[in-house]
């Protein structure tokens, strides 16, 4: 770092800009013909995370399978780094982006430390392998999975789980992170902690797709917010523009309050519900 | 148990170090234990053949065996069978059969590591699912209908296109949603068992008395009757089969996160899959065209391995091969031994041991999984 004060209105000079890491033009995505997914536009760039929020069924995890190309697209596209998702060899693809899906199953009862080190699959006989034992070990201690090592897969609780997947997917050290509700299981500290991660990645250029469904936590890590609703982007912004209790309420057919801590003034997003009488107060109307 | 990942301190950053063990190291302690089990099986399976060799109506010293074998490698080492027959007791009818044993248990024990490896089911297995039946009924067919299109190889040819759309059809259909459950594995392999049953037992029917002999024996899989131009044939079905099953053993662990993760991770599940079920159907053909429907030998001998190894099928498989050669070995020299005089069916002892074997697996993978899910 310099010590020299920036010039007072700091000209962007304009580098050739890159692909950015992931888009989706006029995605659609039809199962039985029924629509799941409608002229869904989403853009990703590098060093970004962005929450993908909405109910249920609202096609959130539609919309992840679709971007990771699980999903066939009934029309438009998906590119990741200016190239169709289709094109590229699967290989290739899975050094550039890694995949965390909701259901972490496995057929049989490896180690965690196992599971952690199939992360490293994709650069298997490449220069980057040699930091295999580095990724790995770094991937569990910021999960706290270290101590969980030599335990296997299937004894561990659903929290355990899902941090071994992360840890999976640190380890992989890609550049691109598609994360199905990676916070589902987790309690609110381990939850906080992989989106600080997650937030971490993003500092050193990763960009994070991220599927959530608590709205405080979306609105603490995520740059952006795509609130989706019956498969179609209503709104999509900074958390404090798309994050709206008027747009909540009517998108979650709830009430739903919006406030900001009055401490930190992060946005705290509530369900509107009304005062719980006490139990005296209880006792005392019953004639 | 303590964590057995260095954890990276954070005050200094990882310095390349030219003494970095190999990269990807699993816990060490299962590792090891690969090691200790390979190194176990191996003079294990060494010792098995010569007592194997020795063993019989004509009773050979394991060191004459041992010293017959030497001076055949060119080396003057120990003793020559004393008795007059000894020499071609054991060249022209011991050897052959205990290296068919061997043969024929290590392909049957990698086909059920791989097996079950694809299906994602620790149930799977050749025999419960009806490919060594399908081979089997391939094979039958080859002999009642006189087929010779070629020569040694043809009912093995036979049995590795039986055992191949078998495969491809048990695998179509008990897999719904990516996934193969328990039940509808068991279910289909009941069919299919059926079915091929049903086919054999025609093939029987329509068979002359010489054909029929020969389907019968099969029926209860035998290792009686191995010749050297058979072990030819079955040797090198196994070697290819077990070469190309450990290529793809690092994509199969990818497998067991499930179709998509594997994807996710860079495998091409369908290519993997088919090149697999191909493997499996060569193995399977390997073991049934000359010694019958050996049973259960792919089920227990991959278990009993991963529970000593852990799952990782870069040890499994290797694991596994000298496992399953050590134990055919061993029930094909109790097959004809423990009766005096007579020789029991081979396939029947290993289905008496394995058919228990199957069913306390069974109760235990529905209590792990808390039902039929």
């Amino acid at each position: 770092m310099s010590a020299r004060t920036p010039a007072p209105t700091p000209a962007p000079t304009p580098a050739p800009t890159p692909a950015p890491a992931l888009t989706a033009e006029g995605l659609e995505v039809r199962i039985g013909g029924r629509a799941l997914l409608r002229g869904v536009d989403l853009r990703v760039e590098a060093g970004e995370v962005l929450a993908l929020v909405g109910p249920n069924g609202a096609g959130k995890s539609t919309l992840l399978a679709a971007l990771v190309g699980d999903l066939p697209a009934a029309a438009g596209s998906v590119h990741v780094h200016g190239r169709p998702v289709a094109d590229w060899r699967l290989r290739e693809l899975a050094r550039e982006r890694s995949v965390t899906t909701q259901e972490h199953h496995l057929a049989f009862p490896f180690a965690v430390a196992d599971v952690v080190a199939m992360g490293r699959a994709p650069w298997h006989g490449r220069p980057e392998s040699d930091d295999d034992e580095t990724a790995i070990a770094d991937a569990m201690a910021r999960t706290s999975t270290l101590p969980l090592a030599a335990q296997t897969f299937p004894t561990l609780s659903g929290g355990e789980k899902a941090r071994t997947a992360f840890a999976r997917t640190l380890a992989q050290r890609a550049g691109i992170w598609l994360l199905d509700e990676p916070t589902a299981a987790l309690d609110l500290g381990h939850a906080d902690d992989l989106l600080a991660d997650v937030r971490r990645a993003a500092v050193g250029g990763v960009a994070a797709v991220v599927v959530l469904h608590d709205l405080s936590l979306a609105a603490a890590w995520a740059d952006r917010v795509v609130l989706l609703e019956a498969g179609e982007v209503v709104a999509d912004g900074p958390p404090d523009a798309v994050l709206t209790a008027p747009r909540l309420t009517s998108v979650y057919a709830h009430p739903v309050e919006v406030l900001r801590h009055p401490a930190t003034g992060a946005l705290l997003v509530l369900p509107r519900r009304a005062a719980r009488p006490a139990a005296h107060q209880l006792e005392e109307s019953t004639p | 148990m303590t964590a057995v990942l260095p954890a990276p301190s954070p005050a200094t950053p990882p310095a390349p170090d030219a003494t970095t063990p190999p990269p990807e190291a699993p816990p060490a302690p299962r590792r090891t234990r690969g090691r200790l089990l390979l190194l176990g099986l191996v003079p294990a399976l060494v010792l098995a053949c010569l007592v194997a060799a020795g063993s019989g109506q004509l009773p050979i010293p394991v060191a004459e065996v041992a010293g017959s074998v030497l001076h055949r490698l060119g080396l003057d080492l120990g003793p020559l069978p004393a008795h007059p027959q000894g020499e071609a007791t054991l060249w022209q009818i011991r050897f052959p059969r205990i290296v068919m044993a061997a043969t024929v248990g290590a392909a049957l024990a990698v086909a059920g590591a791989l097996m079950q490896g694809v299906f994602g089911n620790p149930l799977a297995e050749p025999s419960v699912v009806g490919v060594s039946a399908g081979a089997a009924v391939a094979a039958a067919l080859a002999i009642v209908l006189g087929l010779d299109f070629a020569g040694v190889w043809t009912i093995a040819a036979c049995a590795f296109l039986g055992g191949l759309v078998t495969t491809l059809a048990v695998y179509a259909l008990s897999r719904s949603g990516g996934r193969t459950e328990v039940v509808t594995l068991v279910l289909t392999g009941i069919a299919v068992n059926a079915v091929a049953g049903a086919l054999l037992a025609l093939l029987l029917f329509l068979a002359d008395t010489q054909a029929r002999e020969q389907i019968v024996f099969w029926q209860l899989g035998s290792l009686n009757g191995s010749r050297w131009t058979y072990v030819g044939v079955v040797v090198p079905l196994t070697l290819l089969g077990a070469a190309l099953a450990m290529r793809y053993a690092r994509p199969l662990d990818l497998l067991a996160l499930g179709e998509r993760p594997a994807r996710h991770l860079g495998v091409d599940v369908e290519r993997l899959r088919v090149v697999l079920v191909v493997v499996v159907a060569l193995l399977t053909a390997a073991a049934v065209s000359f010694c019958g429907i050996v049973a259960f030998v792919g089920l227990v001998v991959p278990h009993l391995v991963r529970m000593v190894v852990g799952p990782s099928h870069r040890v499994l498989l290797p694991a596994s091969l000298v496992a399953g050669a050590l134990v055919l070995v061993v029930a094909d020299l109790a097959a004809r031994t423990l009766v005096a005089y007579a020789e029991l069916p081979l396939g029947m002892l290993t289905s008496l041991v394995g058919g228990p074997f199957f069913f306390w697996l069974l109760r235990r993978t529905r209590r792990t999984a808390g039902g039929w899910a």
